[in-house]
């Protein structure tokens, strides 16, 4: 008999269905992956688990959620904090709190444990996740892999019965990749892993592999994915940064250097696809907000066809698509996020059905990967000859991503992609750029 | 809301203890409704501003402050429409540009908004924000107030830092050879935004436990040297205000 089942019907206020029957049996320490399409309902799983939903995003829940002979779903959302927790695919909307101690000790101190309890788990909490340094730095310093980091950090600490992962294996390094899978293997609780695309670190690690479809549970079947043979139109015009230097200072702690990234040179033409790697934390991000001139240089100079341009001119000349899609969307619905670009109704009916947009769809009710998919098709229409993707392939499938950097390249963009997956990496096409030890560098 | 005002420091404000801190900040806030002297108003405004100077330097005292300065310019407008029968201090062509009394009722509001708001940013970037709970723990607040207290304190600041995010997100939108960015819809999204974060916060506050029913153990804090010492600074000052009032 099974220590875990969980039968789900769920539809939201405004009707749409997303769970008819959703059947799922697992026995304890079992490790499960579950992969499906974004927009397939696997955040709505996991907030349903956890109470969020649908205490506050309202719908009509029906079923149960049997652990140990109790229904979870009939205990408040607190009490089930020992029971199950979730590392949220968005890590932005979880974090509450100015330090990174602080938000590992808050869950920690309402299970009523004793200080020195607390101090002990988060120390080994940290270390798991290699995040000891950050111990007093506020969370709005860190970078999106620490972030994810921290999540983890933040229920590996709580230590619940069942652990939900949600896409937590995106936005981390391809070492941390491995880590979180070995973590995963070696733990005896029940980890049920969420994702949009198989992974390589996966392998080994699950006992089932599981995928949801039309509102159900459904087995998964392996199909692998082969990415395009890319077309590249390699134009003249060309963006070209010089002996950069990026810096910023931690605030919040004086355990921490400055962070300083040195750019010798980097250039990248209309048409051309460059990827970028590097480490969590090694200022990849901070790279793409300096080329597009929301984060100022210390030193330098960044250029399109020689013409030296100014942070406010390289905002409208080159496209930064953000990890979190939600940094960039704000307007109520599809439709108004792609009139704010001013293209035509022409060109807009069309990136929608490119991106497989629904054009009067809530942003805020977006799935993060379908807001992934708009912020594609809003950046798309803008025409932007320079676009860089902050690890846009987290989140989406491989096919989605795989059609978005075609519908780029073919427009001839010069696209920038940064990514931790190194299958993804070695699919695109064009030079390779790692950011190692402080400096930019070609990949041999 | 992973925004924090905090800044690391070891200045004499940042040593101040959080109880005193937090009783100095409330008696100052009280005693700027009491002012009513031009050296009152004066005094209220400066006295954080310095005190933030010292303690976490000019440029993000500066930082803080910008964030008041359309604020101000606002309420500045505003002074031609202010008491109007007043004594006539500045006249255009025969238009009564300000009165004595209108300049007197904007100037009070202007210190009192800047000096309260003033005092609660020199909180929020010397206490960490678990520290603030602990302090107002002290004062048997429970914790739920506490915590709510803390939240909103943050509330503003956050609200500034996602306004920035959604203004350079809306001019990365821009077209080519265009600068700044729509304010309005900038605005609107920020009420969206805003809104939408208040179900967030509290379905993450509840799914890490906020609300069990098992009694959350009391956190102490240490008495540091010169304690009371700190006491008393912390009630001078407001209360030396009443001498130029």
């Amino acid at each position: 008999m099974a220590d875990i089942d969980i039968d789900l019907s769920f539809s939201y206020e405004s009707g749409e269905g997303i769970f008819s029957r959703f059947g799922l049996s697992l026995h304890k320490g079992e490790h499960l992956l579950l992969i499906a399409s974004p927009g397939s309902g696997k955040t709505t799983f996991a907030r349903i688990l956890t109470g969020a939903i649908p205490k506050y995003i309202n719908g009509d829940l029906d079923g149960h959620f049997i652990v140990n002979g109790t229904d979870v779903l009939s205990l408040d959302i607190p009490e089930r904090l020992e029971i199950v927790g979730r590392v949220s695919q968005n890590t932005d909307e979880m974090l509450l709190f100015s330090s990174v101690e602080e938000e590992i000790s808050f869950p920690l101190e309402n299970l009523g444990l004793e200080a020195e309890e607390i101090q002990k788990r988060i120390s080994y909490a940290l270390d798991l996740f290699g995040l000891g340094r950050y111990r007093n730095v506020s969370t709005s310093e860190l970078s999106g892999g620490e972030k994810r980091r921290l999540m983890l950090a933040i229920l590996f600490a709580v230590n619940p019965e069942i652990y939900i992962l949600d896409e937590a294996f995106d936005e981390l390094s391809p070492e941390w990749r491995k880590r979180l899978a070995d973590i995963i293997r070696n733990l005896d609780r029940t980890v049920v892993v969420l994702g949009s695309h198989m992974l390589m670190e996966y392998e080994g690690v699950f006992s089932r592999t599981l995928s949801i479809a039309d509102g159900a549970v459904r087995p998964y079947e392996y199909r692998p994915f082969a990415f395009p043979d890319f077309h590249l139109s390699i134009g003249e015009s060309v963006l070209e940064a010089d002996n950069l230097l990026i810096e910023r200072s931690h605030r919040s702690s004086d355990e921490l250097s400055s962070f300083s990234l040195s750019i010798p040179h980097f250039e990248l033409h209309e048409g051309e696809c460059v990827v970028l790697l590097g480490e969590n934390g090694s200022g990849k991000s901070s790279f793409s907000r300096v080329l597009t001139g929301l984060l100022k240089e210390m030193n330098g100079k960044i250029s399109i066809d020689g013409k030296v341009l100014s942070a406010k001119e390289r905002r409208s000349t080159v496209a930064y698509l953000m990890q979190n899609p939600y940094e960039e969307l704000f307007l109520p619905t599809a439709r108004d996020e792609a009139a704010s670009t001013k293209a035509s109704e022409h060109d807009i009916e069309k990136a929608f059905h490119l991106f497989g947009i629904d054009p009067d769809a809530y942003v805020q009710e977006l799935s993060y990967g379908k807001a992934k998919m708009l912020q594609l098709a809003v950046f798309y229409l803008l025409r932007r000859r320079f676009v860089i993707f902050d690890e846009m392939d987290s989140a989406l499938s491989s096919e989605d991503f795989a059609s978005a950097v075609s519908a780029y390249l073919d427009n001839g963009r010069g696209l920038l992609a940064i990514t931790h997956d190194m299958s993804v990496a070695a699919a695109l096409p064009g030079r390779k750029l790692r950011i190692e030890g402080g400096v930019l560098h070609e990949c041999q | 809301m992973n925004v924090s005002s905090y800044i690391y420091g070891a200045s004499f404000y940042h040593k101040f203890d959080v109880r005193p801190k937090l009783i100095s900040t409330l008696l100052f806030s009280v005693i700027a409704f009491i002012m009513s002297s031009w050296t009152g108003f004066a005094l209220v405004l400066l006295m954080p501003l310095v005190i933030m100077v010292l303690s976490v330097g000019a440029k993000e005292t500066w930082r803080c402050y910008s964030r008041l300065i359309p604020i101000f310019i606002l309420l500045i407008l505003f002074i031609p429409l202010q008491k109007r029968s007043g004594l006539p201090i500045l006249s255009v062509g025969g238009f009564v540009v300000m009165t004595e009394e209108g300049l007197w009722i904007i100037m009070r509001i202007i210190a009192r908004l800047g000096g309260i708001s003033g005092a609660l940013m020199l909180l929020l970037l010397t206490e960490r924000n678990e520290d603030i709970i602990k302090g107002l723990r002290a004062f048997r607040m429970p914790y739920n107030a506490a915590l709510t207290v803390s939240i909103i304190l943050r509330f503003i600041p956050y609200l500034g830092s996602l306004f920035t995010e959604i203004r350079d997100s809306m001019s990365l939108r821009l077209e080519e050879g265009k600068h700044g960015y729509p304010i309005l819809p900038s605005i609107t999204a920020l009420a969206v935004a805003a809104i939408k974060m208040i179900p967030d916060t509290a379905a993450s506050l509840e799914e890490r436990g906020f609300g069990r029913r098992n009694q959350r153990k009391s956190i102490k804090l240490p008495y540091p040297e010169g304690y009371l010492t700190q006491w008393l600074i912390g009630v001078i000052i407001p209360f030396s205000l009443l001498l130029v009032r």
